[in-house]
């Protein structure tokens, strides 16, 4: 656990946030039709640090749904251009949950080959993360130890206090910003009420995984063909939902527009889904993930065991966007469930796999 | 930091009709200075800009000089549109990605070098490197099957690879249209084992064709006694990026871009959604 450089208090946001807009392009969870959402905010913005369950984490704002990768320019061969980015970007009042996300991604991007689009954003970004002091229902970050409190890895952290905020400094750049403020030290008690704050909201998270997070890797090894597989994918819209939402999801399509005078286009990516038939479909429509099954298993499993093997990270943080975003909600167990809800499916793959029934499907396989 | 997603002009400087459907292209960097360094088995990113990119397999020995050879079978929007062009023509590209054939391995050893259709295709680069360097490998049996006679790819070189001592190229074709003139097997690719000369034991393997087939050419070769970890095959997948970012080759905790195209046996089994795999 990296130890805070500094300890401060902080009355009101609105200073806080004036001080890293003048030096940062800065977003925030705000209040938007009826949910949150990541904007553009300003001293003025009502940020919300509660678990806000976006429907997009901040992912879009280090690795935008579409970006151009370059422009082009034919002729006699052909002429690359890279668009400039000279943005300084912070987020102010990420999640725990989704600190660790980016993370995630960063092991993504990185590796052999270094993605410097991501990584543009990335380096640039300020990262004003909140503490959690109350869960959302979907959330279940205890179970991973990636929320409600972070540890390390931010510039600033803030933690809602009785009547102000705790706002402690986790590097040069935060201190930069709090320097500026001429805040004053938080006391002892401060940080005993961030202390049981914190523990409260983490004995109040009720969804917890039913199995520890290192025995993942077995119970799907074992139960990769459990019939319940079949059952989930057949109420399975197949249709992203749980993938865009993902705060670790990466997968991107690259493709090219060019002017109707075929002489000017773009290249540019474009966030994917591998829930979606075309994901992995290749020329004369072969596709070698057409089945819904394949894709269900392929999301699902990648996010709770591959990413892990992959990266050293865990690909699902508990954040409950893919359980409030999904579409399809079956009754399982005697409950009304999220299909997508990563609990519930590792739950279903506990039950005894010949107790499960209804696998018959007189239509076929559906793709 | 360079642009992993920037591609460099390569010109086409000889365009070879393998079959109706299948050209082999001679490209080179314009950039004078650049040549490629690869190993056979590794694939390239070519695309035409305004078209779209994708992965295609090397396809020269890494001895060749003034260039390398891709060779694309039409199939998509990108594959006609590559079909189109001609010598003096530029592409794009990015590369060399993936893991290649296992060559140092193989030296000294003999060789099962077995295909299907157009995956002979990753596999002629090293055909080719054995013939130029024929002393470094043991006895080499090609065995390579097609759905027809004129879907065989680089017949051209037959007869260079039969004369190389030690070689020998077995064919087969599943179907002979009326009237065509088949003096070779007919069949799948698999009944061809039965020819072979080479002891088991001391051999590797190296396959690529469609999935299904490598599935049962990979269980004759157990059956007969090759060691499964010296079995290679080569994946096909869709992808975007060649470097593990886009997602589209994952094959559970494998990205087919950089962990394979080349994988052993043992590994592509133990790996799901994939026709090898020990369950799927």
């Amino acid at each position: 656990m990296a130890k805070p450089m500094r300890a401060l208090k902080v009355e009101n946001l609105d200073i806080l946030i004036e001080a890293v807009s003048h030096t940062y392009r800065t977003y925030g969870p705000v209040a938007k039709d009826g949910e949150h959402a990541w904007e553009l905010v300003d001293p003025d913005s009502a940020v919300y640090l509660g678990c806000a369950v976006t429907m997009l984490p901040a992912k879009h704002i280090l690795q935008p749904v579409r970006l151009d990768l370059y422009t082009f320019t034919l002729g006699d061969g052909f002429q690359i251009e890279e668009p400039s980015f000279d943005e300084r970007i912070a987020l102010f009042g990420v999640s725990p949950c989704d600190v660790n996300a980016i993370l995630a991604l960063d092991r993504v991007f990185r590796g052999k080959f270094i993605d410097p689009y991501y990584w543009k954003r990335r380096d640039s970004a300020l990262i004003v993360a909140a503490n959690c002091t109350e869960v959302a229902e979907e959330s279940f970050c205890t179970s991973w130890d990636t929320g409600p409190e972070l540890h390390s890895d931010y510039d600033l952290l803030i933690t809602e206090l009785a009547d102000s905020y705790l706002l402690e400094v986790g590097s040069q750049r935060g201190n930069d910003i709090a320097n500026g403020l001429n805040l004053p030290k938080a006391t002892q008690e401060d940080l005993e009420e961030k202390a049981a704050r914190l523990d409260a909201a983490r004995a109040a998270t009720k969804k917890k995984l039913p199995v520890a997070p290192d025995d993942l890797h077995q119970l799907f090894k074992d139960r990769y063909d459990h019939p319940i597989w079949v059952s989930n994918a057949d109420v399975c819209f197949s249709c992203g939902n749980c993938t865009f939402s993902c705060p670790t999801c990466f997968c991107f399509d690259i493709r090219d527009e060019i002017k109707p005078s075929r002489r000017e286009g773009v290249r540019n990516l474009e966030w994917d889904s591998c829930q979606l038939l075309e994901f992995a479909e290749v020329a004369h429509h072969a596709n070698f993930r057409r089945l819904r099954i394949d894709r269900f298993k392929h999301r699902t499993i990648h996010k709770l065991s591959w990413m892990k093997q992959q990266y050293g990270l865990t690909g699902c943080v508990g954040c409950g966007r893919c359980v409030r975003w999904c579409p399809s909600w079956p009754v399982r167990r005697g409950r009304i469930t999220s299909l997508a809800d990563p609990v519930e499916i590792i739950a279903d793959m506990l039950e005894p796999p010949e107790k499960i029934e209804g696998v018959e499907r007189p239509g076929g396989v559906i793709v | 930091m360079g642009n992993p997603y920037a591609v460099e002009p390569a010109v086409i400087t000889k365009i070879r009709q393998e079959t109706n459907e299948t050209k082999t292209y001679t490209l080179e960097f314009i950039e004078q200075e650049h040549t490629l360094e690869f190993v056979p088995g590794q694939f390239n990113m070519i695309s035409l800009l305004g078209i779209g990119e994708g992965p295609f397999s090397i396809t020269s020995s890494p001895l060749l000089k003034d260039g390398f050879e891709q060779t694309i079978r039409r199939a998509g929007n990108l594959t006609s549109a590559l079909d189109r062009l001609n010598p003096g023509d530029i592409v794009s590209m990015r590369g060399p990605y993936g893991t290649g054939w296992p060559v140092d391995s193989a030296k000294g050893k003999d060789l099962f070098i077995i295909a299907g259709g157009v995956g002979l295709a990753p596999l002629r680069g090293l055909i080719n490197l054995i013939v130029e360097r024929r002393g470094d490998f043991g006895a080499v049996e090609i065995m390579y099957g097609s759905r027809k006679p004129d879907e065989l790819v680089f017949t051209s070189e037959y007869d260079a690879w039969r004369a190389a001592p030690n070689i020998s190229l077995l064919l087969t074709v599943d179907e002979v249209p009326e009237g065509y003139e088949w003096p070779y097997g007919q069949g799948v690719v698999t009944n061809l084992l039965s020819f072979s000369k080479i002891d088991p034991a001391n051999a590797l393997a190296f396959v690529c064709g469609p999935e299904i087939m490598m599935r049962f050419v990979a269980r004759s070769l157990t059956i007969r006694g090759v060691a499964e970890e010296n079995i290679f095959v080569s994946l096909e997948r869709r992808m975007e990026c060649g470097m593990a970012k886009c997602g589209r080759c994952m094959l559970g905790r494998a990205y087919v871009c950089t962990n394979g195209p080349v994988f052993s046996y043992p590994e592509v089994k133990s790996l799901p959604q994939n026709l090898l795999a020990a369950r799927f």
